[in-house]
């Protein structure tokens, strides 16, 4: 999938939301609580993927914004249960390094799951060769500029013998 | 097991599980694909056979009391016989049910079970309700060990365990966690475990910004040219200087 699509990706599919009717049916009881919150949540939902990384964002009370740059990601995990292949829907739990077991973003509700996934992939650290640009390319930069630097000394101190003499 | 093929696909239609997964990026030829070992497979179903005789001990053992009541205890009132009886039917029901739902699941898990490496990165799929898959690039990857239980010697296959950069904590909070740690992967039940270690470990080795830490930390990889050239820079200040003091 061209990555232009992903980079415009700024909502989860409706079937989200029946996703959610149908975790919130299950829940029994707790249904009345469920449902609003999930109403809400699913449609503040806000994804922005942009050249550096992703930000998503929900809640109307307690609102809440993560955003992550794409070099920092450490895993991805796609997950599906029998109830989200039935819809076509995936989870995508992002890691970076911070210190906890769960995962910082959950992207939900995508159906190109697939496609962000490697496009998220290619993005990460060392999915690259990082020999040919990157840090080792900024090392290459800095040792032809010492050896400028040498050079130009080299010439100073050589113009001044040359006057002595 | 001429009944096994079907079943098995139309239970994996059924579950909508996806085919095998794709591979992740890498150079051309460097992926290579494991499996689970067949004696993971015994292993499991050491391990199944073990919770079905505690399930149907308990199963018994509630029958068991059910006729001792009815042969030796009081007489019961009308609606609490058929309570009873149902009750138990219900319980006989659960048994068989979730026993050969079980028993196709722990022979799905061994099949649905990939775990591929390529010189970038490694992808690991497994589970049949629940599918995960998990990639990580060797970059991120951060220690690796080789988990072996009593009886996963005896049946001759091991756990590695592959960790990124992270917090080990239970996920108690459970809430998006499903109770695993997301910074680790595991390659379970392979016969081999420390031929993939080194193999993974090669791989680690050539990614040469592996671990923690900003990329700029590679420039420290251009290590004696480097401080070569400082040499020569200081040595040539240091003419100068002397040049110039004459």
């Amino acid at each position: 999938m061209d990555p232009k699509a992903i980079l415009a990706i700024d909502r989860p599919h409706p079937r989200l939301m029946k996703l959610y009717l149908v975790r919130a049916v299950f829940s029994g009881p707790a249904l009345l609580v469920a449902l609003p919150i999930l109403w809400f949540r699913y449609h503040t939902m806000r994804y922005r993927f942009d050249e550096e990384g992703i930000s998503m964002s929900w809640g109307i009370l307690f609102r809440r914004e993560v955003k992550l740059t794409y070099a920092r990601i450490q895993d991805i995990h796609l997950v599906s249960g029998v109830l989200q292949r039935w819809l076509g829907l995936a989870d995508l739990h992002i890691q970076t390094a911070s210190g906890s077991a769960t995962a910082e973003m959950t992207l939900e509700g995508l159906l190109e799951f697939e496609a962000v996934r490697d496009f998220l992939y290619s993005r990460m650290r060392g999915a690259r060769d990082s020999a040919k640009h990157g840090p080792a390319a900024a090392a290459d930069e800095t040792l032809a500029l010492l050896r400028e630097i040498v050079r130009e000394l080299r010439g100073a101190r050589e113009a001044l013998e040359r006057g002595r003499a | 097991m001429t009944v096994y093929e079907p079943t098995k696909s139309r239970l994996l239609r059924l579950l909508r599980v996806p085919p095998e997964p794709t591979d992740p990026l890498g150079a051309d030829g460097s992926l290579l694909v494991f499996r689970a070992a067949p004696g993971y497979l015994r292993y499991r179903w050491l391990l199944f056979l073990l919770r079905q005789a505690i399930a149907l001990g308990g199963a018994a053992v509630a029958l068991g009391a059910t006729v001792g009541l009815f042969a030796f205890g009081p007489p019961i009132p009308p609606p609490g016989e058929t309570i009873l009886v149902l009750v138990d039917c219900a319980v006989v029901t659960v048994v068989v049910v979730q026993f050969f739902l079980g028993a196709f699941t722990v022979r799905l898990d061994y099949e649905m079970r990939w775990y591929k490496a390529t010189d970038r990165a490694l992808r690991i799929r497994e589970g049949v309700w629940i599918v995960r898959e998990m990639t990580m690039t060797f970059a991120n990857v951060q220690n690796l060990s080789i988990e072996q239980g009593p009886l996963q010697r005896y049946f001759g296959i091991a756990d590695l365990k592959v960790q990124s950069a992270g917090g080990g904590g239970s996920g108690s909070d459970g809430k998006r966690g499903h109770g695993v740690d997301l910074h680790t992967a595991y390659f379970r039940g392979v016969d081999n475990a420390e031929q993939v270690r080194d193999l993974v470990y090669a791989r680690l080795q050539k990614a040469k910004d592996a671990g923690l830490g900003d990329p700029d930390e590679a420039r420290a990889t251009a290590g004696d040219d480097f401080t070569s050239l400082l040499r020569e820079l200081r040595d040539e200040a240091a003419a100068l200087r002397r040049a110039s003091a004459d």
